[in-house]
């Protein structure tokens, strides 16, 4: 755990996640370990490009840190569900928890899902929630004596270096992938694609976590998908939710690596949310596809990213409200 | 091992069939290893064989076109539901193509079918089909590029099941091999093989007790002989699912005609109960750490899993 000096936060940042250990994963299989830990490292970068004080821990790490300079922090969660299921001692998690001078539960999730729901009827209150996203959904958060506040899910510096320098003359052979968990939606996402026999040669990987050994979770890696991705031309997933839910963190695994962030979703309209590559069917995917080339597709999604303002920016205006 | 030596051994296996002086003369000693023999096994499948057959030889063209080469082989185990005059016709129709096809007059089952494809193939790998099976044919290629690449024994990719009547799409083959294959098998027939290596470890049983379960069978067998498999996350087919599909017909021919469901069950559970006799005995090798399955694709190489 490291802390960092700075003079603009008046207590310091602590970001919570839950315990990234594998073997956790197949106890708790429905806890998305790959998005938390990918939220943390973003949310420090940013932290760091305002030379804020701030620190990272796991939850079990959290159950060692002295509580004297837990008075002193505002603790940001990360799904505490998943923080307490991992830390190792749930109740002894929150007992910590209650120390901190206040507390905020981070979330990247659907505010109508019981995942979210869930998060609010823990032995421990919470000061506000930030919602790390694309779209905001504070009319549909429902419990107001938690502020809700949206944060955008912006560029940190190294992210926007790294996709500056993409340039369109990569080599991509894998025309589309689809990775993601089983879900039927998934299954006739890809069953659609190939019927559509314009690009067979996609990729896909679907997860059944829970059947795999204990070794491991049957996910890809960060730097498996990300090398998947930086091969690929267009990366496609379906919702898996009956409500609308944007899901920020595919995008910007793809932006990162040059492929162009692509949703169908045919039960919602999503033409307020400005947010290019969201289809209302495999067909109108297949129709663009053949229209308009990978990297003007990819460039309109790079103008959508980076001219929304960096993470730093609305991550402090979220944390002043609080 | 020599090819005399790698004989001796099918022959204690396979003795049945090369016994017959007509199928010994066809087993091709020496194998090509730049390219691909599709087998399509057939008994009875008359309506599905032009699907399979059309989709196996357009694959044909595709590897030829990235300079591979390719043959399609269809053998007819003694149907009886006019296959044969079919596949004359197939054969007449595809003059020149890469098309073989050899009728037997004796029912071998399918596991002596697959082995006796493993040594006529002209080839090296060998994409192992089902006459109710399609073929992606543009992604033939990628499983080839994969196997050469990887030295596995067997690669699979994703197979979409479509059951007849049914809007619910299914994806089979798609899971990375690991010890919980000793429970059950998920990995399909429908998977391209090195001949070679198959050939050397006996090829597919023929064991009456595991009839219908020898897909299964080669899949734990080439694990314990610690062979390379090697999952290729690309679509490889569709598995057209029906009343009269190979893999029913295979179970159904092994069951005895008057036997109850609770028999049919009972034999099921004998050939898992033999399966795990054979491949855990300890009764633990579910739970052992040891990844035994790769994920590979050739614009990407082995691909990381957490």
């Amino acid at each position: 755990m490291v802390w960092y000096p700075t003079d603009v936060l008046e207590y310091q940042l602590l970001i919570v996640h839950p315990e990234g250990d594998t073997a956790l994963y197949q106890e708790y299989p429905e806890f998305d370990l790959l998005l938390p830990a990918m939220l943390a490292r973003r949310l420090f970068a940013a932290c760091r490009e305002r030379s804020w004080e701030i620190a990272v821990c796991s939850s079990r790490e959290l159950l060692n840190v002295n509580t004297d300079q837990l008075s002193r922090a505002t603790p940001a969660v990360i799904d505490p569900v998943a923080c307490a299921a991992t830390s190792g001692n749930g109740s002894k998690f929150f007992s910590k928890l209650t120390n901190a001078h206040k507390r905020i539960v981070v979330l990247a999730e659907a505010v109508e899902s019981t995942r979210y729901g869930r998060q609010f009827h823990l032995p421990t209150n919470f000061d506000a929630v930030f919602d790390i996203g694309f779209v905001p959904q504070g009319n549909k958060h429902p419990f107001p004596n938690v502020p809700y506040h949206f944060v955008f899910n912006g560029p940190t510096k190294e992210e926007e270096q790294t996709i500056a320098e993409l340039s369109p003359s990569r080599e991509r052979p894998i025309p589309w992938a689809v990775v993601g968990p089983r879900t039927p939606n998934h299954l006739n996402l890809i069953a659609e694609l190939m019927d559509y026999e314009l690009y067979p040669g996609g990729f896909c990987f679907l997860q059944h976590p829970s059947k795999q050994g204990k070794k491991g979770t049957g996910l890809l890696s960060p730097s498996g998908l990300a090398a998947v991705l930086s091969k690929t031309n267009y990366y496609v997933w379906s919702s898996d939710d009956s409500f609308a839910y944007y899901e920020s963190f595919r995008f910007i695994q793809a932006l990162q690596v040059g492929a162009v962030p692509c949703k169908i979703d045919g039960n919602h309209s999503w033409e307020r949310a400005d947010i290019p590559g969201i289809f209302p069917s495999v067909r109108s995917f297949c129709t663009r596809v053949q229209e308009e080339d990978h990297w003007s597709m990819y460039c309109s999604a790079r103008e959508f990213y980076m001219s929304r303002g960096p993470l730093a920016e609305h991550l402090e205006k979220a944390l002043r409200l609080v | 091992m020599s090819d005399n030596k790698v004989l001796q051994s099918l022959h204690r296996i396979e003795s049945g069939i090369l016994d017959d002086p007509d199928l010994s003369e066809l087993c091709q000693k020496s194998k090509a290893g730049d390219g691909v023999t599709i087998f399509i096994p057939n008994w009875n499948h008359r309506p599905y064989l032009p699907r399979s057959i059309h989709s196996a030889l357009h694959a044909v063209g595709r590897l030829r076109e990235a300079g591979f080469s390719a043959e399609v082989l269809v053998i007819d185990d003694a149907s009886r539901d006019g296959s044969q005059k079919l596949l004359r016709a197939i054969q007449m129709l595809y003059e020149g193509s890469r098309l073989k096809t050899l009728f037997l007059k004796q029912n071998l089952g399918l596991p002596r079918l697959r082995n006796l494809a493993l040594q006529m193939s002209r080839f090296r790998y060998v994409c192992m089909m089902d006459a109710d099976n399609e073929l992606v044919p543009d992604n033939l290629l990628l499983f080839l590029q994969s196997i050469v690449e990887t030295g596995a024994a067997l690669v699979h990719g994703n197979l979409i099941a479509k059951t007849q009547g049914e809007e619910a799409v299914r994806l089979w083959s798609s899971r990375v091999a690991t010890m919980r294959l000793t429970e059950g098998n998920y990995i399909d027939a429908f998977a391209l093989v090195d001949a070679r290596k198959l050939l050397r470890v006996g090829g597919y049983t023929s064991n009456p007790r595991l009839y219908g379960y020898e897909d299964w069978e080669i899949v734990l067998h080439l694990i314990a002989e610690e062979k390379k498999i090697v999952f290729v996350p690309a679509v490889m087919g569709y598995y057209h699912r029906n009343p009269g599909s190979m893999l029913q017909e295979t179970l159904q021919k092994a069951e005895r005609k008057n036997d109850s469901p609770s028999e049919k069950t009972k034999r099921s559970e004998e050939a898992k109960a033999l399966m795990q006799r054979m491949f855990a005995q300890t009764g633990t090798r579910e739970w052992d750490p040891v990844r035994v399955g790769y994920i590979y694709h050739p614009a990407v190489g082995y691909i990381d899993q957490w």
